[in-house]
């Protein structure tokens, strides 16, 4: 997937690279900062001089960024800011950052528009360009101040740990002491940046910004923001395609602490005085719901429904040669069939807004991943103009696509209107399951034409399921085939050597809303893939790395990572483990990894997970390893235990103890090897994720000889 | 209905009048405007509410604050040990959300038990971490025991 360029003029000029526009020889206005929202970034009213959007140098010579995305455990709080101190010359205990206001100058294209988002690991691939246009232009009109008050040629002065130096005169000033002059500087034409052989701090791993504030409790989340006499406000909402039929909200005002009951079409609210009084005052009411259509639906509907889907042809998204010809001429076609549930991104902080309306303003302060969304439709439900929403991002206690979604920030702002004052929304942990955004339930057909080697001449997929993609778009693009892509990515980075491909998808239509969770659509598919693959390999009794190595020859990336990684996890000495292999592009980035698992009565105990990866430069690297780390733990989840379950068009699962998230004792041992590449830096937050299902279905045949399509697996009950 | 309850928060005297059922969590983060202590499911499952009562580690969500009532409370805010420079120089917390209940568990287990094996630090850290800190917190709670090791005990055996 090819992420668009922001130009550098354009960027300089806050415009995200969407018009072309003359040169100007003064730096725009930029958005006003909302302040720091952290809790832990620089005291009092910022200082010094913005240049151009990303970028305020303060007199004393620190610098802040403008953080454009939203910080949920991925790291970007600090490897973005990194960028810019690279280009800029300081030093790294210089650095504040601070969320970006919502506005038009902090969009990035996505494969549904431009925005102002923080998902599909886009946050370097965005801006990694500009930020470090951003820290060179400035460095540019520092040394330029400088070289004009020195009255020295430019080429002759460095920047290094904050201090312009003129090594000749052996003259030097911090950058600090020429701010002001550098302000007044025209916008420089040409910014050279540095080739990333002379990075210094890119490459390397500073302390994170946010670590220590997030080891005292002082990193501020959504549920922590206070405002002067907040409010506090819960809910219960209608179920899918439901309304609010009656309520009785009795016993609910009478409970101590509670102001109102406020009653939507599509949820009941309490507001409170307290969090704790407005949980238990949604609890004490008695609503009557009106259950809307398909009231029955249960997951034994919901699968059928799918299982037919890949029946029908579908929408063909991927076609390389003939593979429908050649599968009906085969001689020896393997098919198999595959299935994976509901899932809810379960993270730790539930859903939650503050919310202000007042004559001038509407202001939000929302652990958001979107704040485009966020503004656009807050704007909506209060009659404003979007000028006049302000939406703060705070840290996000686990993000993994949920907070991309503006339901629970619009319930926000409609209790704020008839709230007097600011009123925070808090859901309870059953809603958050209840109410979610799925990942949705997906069945894969796939059928393979084997020639006389036993390797896949063509090859044929089907998958159905819910587009989770769909109410992102208009009504009028939702049946417009790139707005399906999510659901076939996986097949599409394909880099094996297949002849004959043709990749389809049939949409399912079903009341349970489904959305993004980390690894959106390469989730359902590396395991339908890798999966299959090893059973191949299997059926023409080859090793399942050997069998992938010899289809890789024109995929060098691949073949370098799989090669490395079956020696990291001493694949050819297996010792008595059981072991098994998935390899997966997603986000430009490469994974391969394998599995070493063992059966404890009917329970997988996964011991060991290697892996290796290739996301080109790596601007963090402990930071990339962690996050891999964290997304076989987030994998793992789904290959052993969790699933959401349907009954009666309701989700069965109401907290963590039907939602048995991985523990302590239950996690890995981790080895992770990066392998650099020339490559330009690829996505990095996701791509933990979906290998972990087939490597540890694939280990589970090895050790037992059963072959399980689903998730979550389970041994020896087929 | 209301009653008086006076107990000690981060070694402050803390004297609150509400009802008493009232979960401790809610009295730390909406009375004490203490916000350290975090709220992931209300019913005690995940641990992101995990503070210490009297040394030991409790989920506050499903802690009634009467039950507090002239005993020692510790949240996050209180801690002054060598466990968050080591929790700091390791870079255990990815969005740290469930950070200040791990840390309070770890706590509470160090003190308890000043070498805790692997299997010891399976039991007492059932805290959930859907960003999968686990083989960080692992090894910032191992550490962090070699710093704050006690001195020998008396041999045993001794005649």
């Amino acid at each position: 997937m090819t992420v668009r360029n922001v130009s550098r003029r354009a960027v300089l000029l806050g415009l995200g690279g969407l018009v072309l526009v003359p040169v100007v020889t003064c730096w725009p206005e930029p958005p006003p900062s909302d302040g720091p929202t952290f809790g832990w970034t620089a005291d009092g009213a910022p200082s010094g001089h913005m240049f151009g959007v990303f970028l305020r140098v303060a007199t004393d010579g620190s610098i802040t960024v403008r953080l454009p995305s939203t910080e949920m455990g991925q790291g970007i709080v600090t490897s973005l800011p990194m960028l810019v101190a690279e280009e800029l010359g300081i030093a790294w205990k210089q650095v504040r950052v601070e969320p970006a206001p919502t506005h038009a100058a902090y969009r990035r294209w996505t494969p549904i528009g431009a925005m102002q988002v923080t998902g599909s690991s886009l946050s370097i691939r965005s801006f990694f360009e500009p930020m470090r246009q951003a820290g060179a232009a400035a460095r540019t009109l520092l040394i330029q101040a400088a070289a004009d008050r020195w009255g020295v040629p430019t080429a002759a002065c460095t920047v290094a740990s904050g201090i312009v130096h003129h090594a000749e005169s052996s003259r030097s000033l911090p950058i600090g002491e020429l701010v002001e002059a550098a302000a007044e500087l025209p916008v420089p034409d040409d910014v050279p940046l540095k080739p990333p052989s002379e990075f210094r701090l890119v490459g390397t791993d500073p302390r994170r910004l946010d670590t220590e504030a997030k080891c005292t409790g002082a990193a501020v989340f959504g549920i922590d923001v206070h405002r002067p006499g907040m409010r506090y406000a819960s809910l219960r909402q209608a179920p899918f395609g439901g309304a609010v039929a009656a309520v009785d909200d009795a016993a609910a005002r009478a409970a101590s602490g509670v102001l109102d009951v406020l009653v939507f079409e599509d949820f009941v609210a309490v507001v409170a005085e307290s969090t704790w009084q407005a949980l238990r005052g949604v609890e004490l009411l008695d609503i009557t719901w009106d259950a809307g259509d398909d009231s029955t639906l249960d997951d034994a509907a919901i699968r059928e429904r799918i299982v037919a889907a890949l029946d029908e042809p579908g929408r063909t998204h991927h076609v390389h040669g003939d593979a429908l010809d050649a599968l009906a001429d085969a001689e020896t076609v393997v098919e198999a069939a595959y299935f994976v549930p509901y899932l809810d991104q379960a993270g730790m902080e539930p859903l939650c807004c503050t919310a202000e309306v007042r004559d001038d303003r509407v202001e939000l302060w929302a652990p958001t991943q979107t704040q485009t969304e966020t503004q656009k439709y807050a704007a909506r439900a209060s009659g404003r103009s979007k000028d006049d929403v302000h939406v703060h991002t705070t840290f996000v206690g686990g993000g993994f696509g949920r907070r991309v979604e503006w339901d629970f920030t619009t319930q926000a702002v409609r209790v704020a209107m008839q709230v007097d004052g600011p009123v925070q929304l808090v859901w309870s942990r059953p809603e958050v399951f209840g109410h979610g955004f799925y990942r949705p339930a997906v069945g894969g057909r796939l059928r393979a034409a084997i020639d006389e080697q036993g390797y896949p001449r063509a090859l044929s997929v089907r998958v159905a399921g819910t587009n989770l993609a769909r109410h992102y778009l208009p009504r009028l693009l939702q049946g417009v085939p790139p707005a399906e892509k999510v659901m076939v990515e996986g097949f599409d980075t394909y880099p094996y050597r297949t002849e004959h491909r043709h990749i389809a998808f049939r949409h399912v239509g079903l009341p349970v809303p489904t959305g993004f969770m980390r690894s959106a659509g390469f989730g359902h598919n590396a395991f339908f893939r890798e999966c299959f693959l090893d059973e191949l390999a299997h059926r023409a009794d080859l090793d399942p790395v050997d069998y992938r190595l010899a289809m890789l020859a024109e995929s060098p990336r691949s073949h370098r990572l799989l090669a490395r990684v079956a020696e990291l996890a001493s694949w050819d000495a297996p010792a008595g483990r059981f072991l098994g292999v998935a390899l997966q592009e997603s986000y430009d980035s490469i994974v391969a990894m394998i599995a070493s698992v063992r059966l404890q009565g009917r329970a997988i105990v996964v011991d060991d997970v290697y892996a290796t990866v290739d996301c080109g430069i790596a601007i963090h690297p402990d930071n990339v390893r962690y996050q891999v780390e964290g997304g076989i733990a987030f994998g793992l989840c789904s290959t052993l235990h969790t699933q959401i379950n349907i009954a009666n068009k309701r989700v069965v699962q109401t907290n963590f103890h039907q939602y048995p998230l991985v523990r302590m004792s239950q996690m890995p041992r981790v080895h992770i090897e990066l392998l650099s590449s020339d490559s330009p830096p690829g996505g990095v937050g996701e791509i933990g994720v979906s290998p972990v299902a087939p490597a540890v279905a694939n280990a589970l045949f090895a050790a037992t000889g059963e072959r399980l399509r689903e998730l979550p697996l389970r041994p020896g009950l087929a | 209905m209301v009653q008086t309850i006076q107990f000690t928060l981060n070694g402050q005297t803390r004297t609150v009048r509400l009802d008493p059922e009232t979960p401790l969590l809610w009295v730390l983060r909406d009375a004490l405007g203490l916000r350290g202590t975090k709220f992931g499911c209300g019913a005690g499952h995940c641990g992101a509410c995990t503070v210490r009562l009297d040394g030991a580690a409790v989920r506050s969500c499903v802690l009634p604050v009467g039950a507090v009532q002239g005993k020692s409370v510790q949240s996050i805010e209180g801690v002054e040990h060598p466990i968050t420079r080591v929790w700091t120089e390791d870079e255990v917390p990815q969005c740290g959300y469930c950070q200040s209940g791990q840390i309070m568990a770890a706590l509470a287990l160090i003190e308890a038990n000043p070498a805790p094996s692997d299997a010891d630090i399976d039991a007492a850290m059932q805290n959930l971490c859907r960003c999968g800190t686990y083989n960080r917190i692992r090894r910032a709670i191992r550490r962090t025991a070699t710093l704050v090791e006690p001195s020998d005990p008396e041999p045993q055996g001794a005649p």
